[in-house]
């Protein structure tokens, strides 16, 4: 009989083919993979009962992915010839695998508790040899890993601080209720060492955690839980969250995890007790942790990551506009260079953009472009030459003088990017908001929020035109002298952002007909703005992202 | 036979915003029950350009909106078949900014308008910004566009049942811009 095994997996990289290959081969069943875009499908060929170990094989050798979507099995008459082979002379740089987390675990394997394993799959560690443990003046070589282990957790739990060598880099580690919170630090590191326990100190979905534990081990932002936050331990509303990715950490964690500890937090620098260390590793050979934004519709988006073809680092250079750049490189990772795509590209570090992309076309069309007023001053002219602009500006000043003035005080030189979150800035002032629109947007708890104006400059042609940002402002200010709070308002600068993105599309639509849109740069990855956009476009239009490419580069 | 009902209005401007305002209270007020057809209720106010693949999707269409007549006083309503408006009203889809009519005589012209009527009301033009605020005409007229609604859908045979009767439409007035319709049949 031949099983064929579908798998719908979001991802360019060949880890899935290389494990269904490794799994195969260890079997000794006749097999073949074939690739069509997202779609990888393994055939295997063995009578019922080879079948049915293999079965049980696959589940506990095959790794978790965020990549992967969706699995069917099925029967099949045929076995077509494969069109992909593994990377069979390749040693893989992956967090580890199941089958080495197995050998680990078990207390017959002669690797019990030895974080430092040699396999084709994973990681190569075999030249390591011991740790070396440094407390106070003492130092010590030693290969009881099992004593190691239980001895740091215990310190640990004790509050002494562990500054800890792993397969990606050196870090501090210490319980949570050591941290010192440093207020310039951006976003507070936490390893979780139990995920079953993750709920009691951040806000996660159940897609989310399953990514954490995936073979990728991504580090995530996460929402501080509110009855945490209560406890007053951390101040930071946001906490960038990963799970073990290497038996060193994980290993740790598991002796922690009996001391009922579920976090820790780690830094690169600072002052600790303890130090552990080991020799006879190649520091180009660290693990890197990507960064991943996991969306509603449980699709990954990779927002640091240096695990992408290098080919496409060349297309993206020979772009000199970043958001063509990115555009460029989704359509070579998802082969659309055959077709006809429109990209948002919505940045909190660049211009934005809207542009339009056909084979036909040899280039692309600007559909949008976005045009920053030079002062707040010019912002309140343009808003006086509106129909009842000027009772509106009247009644405003009246109500709200303290905004106008601090917000006349904005210099808007520092604004660098022309793009819409430039405007929210703009119009985050003029509000006399206390938090950003983003932020605030984040903590609604509504679903729909005020319709605020997104429109274009009226004009016959479809590309190259001009953003209306006085209609943006003007709305606001309607709504806030209506009495609506600044939380709801926020709502609907992001739900009617998403409106506007779609009557965009629709417009573009009818004259180019569209075979799909595509969303770059950073500001899609926020679960709000995704929430509406995907609510909008994709009952209408096929939408695409970049697949292993980061959704928004840093440099 | 599926009915949309379909407000429009600009929620900013006071009683011009009723045909929203209306839509949402209805929507709230009302479950509406029949064996051969479904009602659905839409708040035009936030599909702009999306308003003609909607309608078109339905079998019978009822909008609300502001409407101007000759000799007419504010909370006057007019119920007409959008085919056969009387001769005195004067509708441009109350100068919102998506305009009704152009839209409306766009699908008949392409011959996919189902049979449309209008419920139209005057509004009172004030100048200030009270927004959500409605005149004492057009919550009194509000009464009258609810009856004539109720009975409007028993002739399609479509029966109302309350769900919230205490809502009052300028208590909905506060909220509709920021409240889901729940009569939503998705198609
Ligand atoms: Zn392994």
């Amino acid at each position: 009989m031949i099983l064929e095994y579908k798998f719908e997996y979001l991802s360019n990289n060949n880890t899935l083919v290389n494990f269904l290959t490794n799994i195969a081969d260890a079997s000794d069943m006749k097999f073949e993979i074939t690739k069509e875009k997202n779609e990888i499908n393994f055939y295997v060929d063995a009578d019922e009962e080879a079948m049915s170990s293999f079965a049980s094989t696959i589940a506990s050798d095959l790794p978790m992915s965020v990549f992967l979507q969706n699995t069917a099995v099925s029967l099949v008459q045929e076995m077509p010839p494969s069109n992909i082979q593994a990377d069979k002379t390749k040693q893989f740089n992956l967090p580890f695998c199941p089958k080495c987390l197995q050998k680990a675990e078990s207390a017959e394997s002669s690797d019990y508790y030895n974080p430092f394993t040699t396999c084709p799959m994973c990681c190569d560690t075999k030249d390591i040899k011991e740790f070396i443990v440094s407390f106070g003046d003492e130092i010590k070589r030693t290969d009881a890993y099992k004593e190691v282990f239980e001895d740091l957790a215990s310190r640990i739990h004790q509050g002494l601080g562990v500054r800890f060598k792993t397969l990606s880099g050196t870090f501090i580690f210490e319980k949570l209720e050591n941290l010192q919170e440093d207020k310039n630090q951006k976003d507070i590191k936490l390893l979780c060492t139990n995920l079953a326990n993750i709920s009691n100190v951040v806000v996660a979905k159940k897609a989310e955690i399953v990514a954490l534990a995936c073979i990728e081990k991504p580090q995530m932002d996460f929402r501080i839980n509110e009855l945490y936050k209560s406890k007053n331990i951390i101040q930071a509303k946001r906490l960038s969250v990963r799970y073990p990715n290497d038996l060193i950490l994980y290993l740790l964690s598991k002796e922690l995890r009996a001391l009922g500890i579920d976090f820790l937090s780690y830094k690169n620098e600072g002052s600790y007790d303890i130090n552990v260390d080991f020799e006879n590793f190649d520091a180009k050979e660290s693990l890197k942790i990507p960064k991943l934004k996991i969306l509603e519709q449980n699709r990954a988006l990779v927002l640091e990551s240096e695990n992408y073809d290098k080919k496409f680092m060349q297309v993206f250079e020979s772009l000199k506009e970043k958001n063509k750049a990115h555009f460029m490189v989704l359509l070579y990772e998802n082969s659309l260079l055959q077709k006809r795509i429109l990209n948002f590209y919505t940045s909190s570090r660049d211009d934005d953009n809207v542009s339009y992309y056909a084979k036909d076309l040899e280039g692309f069309l600007d559909v949008l472009n976005y045009r920053l007023p030079k002062s707040i001053q010019e912002v309140f002219e343009d808003i006086q030459k509106e129909e009842s602009g000027e009772r509106l500006l009247k009644n405003y000043k009246n109500k709200y003088p303290d905004s106008i003035k601090t917000a006349l005080e904005f210099d808007l030189s520092v604004l660098k990017n022309a793009s819409i979150v430039s405007f929210w800035k703009i119009a985050e002032s003029i509000l006399g908001f206390k938090n950003s629109i983003l932020d605030n947007a984040s903590l609604s708890l509504l679903e729909k929020g005020p319709r605020i104006d997104y429109k274009l400059f009226e004009s016959a042609r479809i590309y190259n035109k001009e953003f209306n940002y006085i209609k943006l402002i003007q709305s606001g200010m309607s709504f806030r002298l209506a009495g609506v709070d600044e939380r709801t308002i926020s709502l609907g600068y992001i739900e009617s952002y998403a409106h506007f993105i779609s009557n965009i599309a629709d417009e573009v639509n009818k004259e180019m007909e569209l075979e799909g849109i595509s969303l770059s740069g950073d500001i899609f990855a926020d679960e709000r703005i995704s929430h509406y956009v995907h609510k909008s476009i994709g009952k209408n239009f096929k939408i695409f992202y970049n697949k292993d490419f980061v959704i928004q580069t840093r440099f | 036979m599926n009915i949309l009902i379909l407000g429009i209005g600009n929620i900013l401007f006071q009683d011009e915003g009723i045909g929203a305002h209306f839509v949402h209270y209805m929507d709230e007020k009302y479950e509406y029950i029949s064996q051969k057809n479904s009602v659905t209720i839409v708040d035009g106010g936030t599909l702009a350009q999306r308003l003609i693949p909607l309608i078109v999707r339905y079998d019978y269409l009822i909008v609300v909106d502001c409407i101007e007549a000759y000799d007419s006083e504010p909370g006057d309503v007019y119920f007409f078949d959008f085919e056969n408006a009387p001769d005195e009203i004067n509708w441009q889809g109350s100068a919102h900014e998506v305009e009704m009519l152009q839209t409306l005589n766009m699908i008949r012209m392409n011959g996919d308008l189902p049979p449309s009527r209008v419920l139209g009301v005057i509004p009172k033009r004030i100048d200030d910004d009270t927004a959500f605020e409605l005149s004492e005409e057009i919550i009194a007229a509000a009464d009258t566009m609810e009856q004539t609604v109720i009975k409007h859908l028993e002739s399609l045979d479509v029966s109302l049942r309350e769900r919230n009767p205490q809502i009052t439409i300028s208590a909905m007035a506060q909220i509709s811009f920021k409240r889901e319709i729940v009569n939503d049949s998705g198609i």
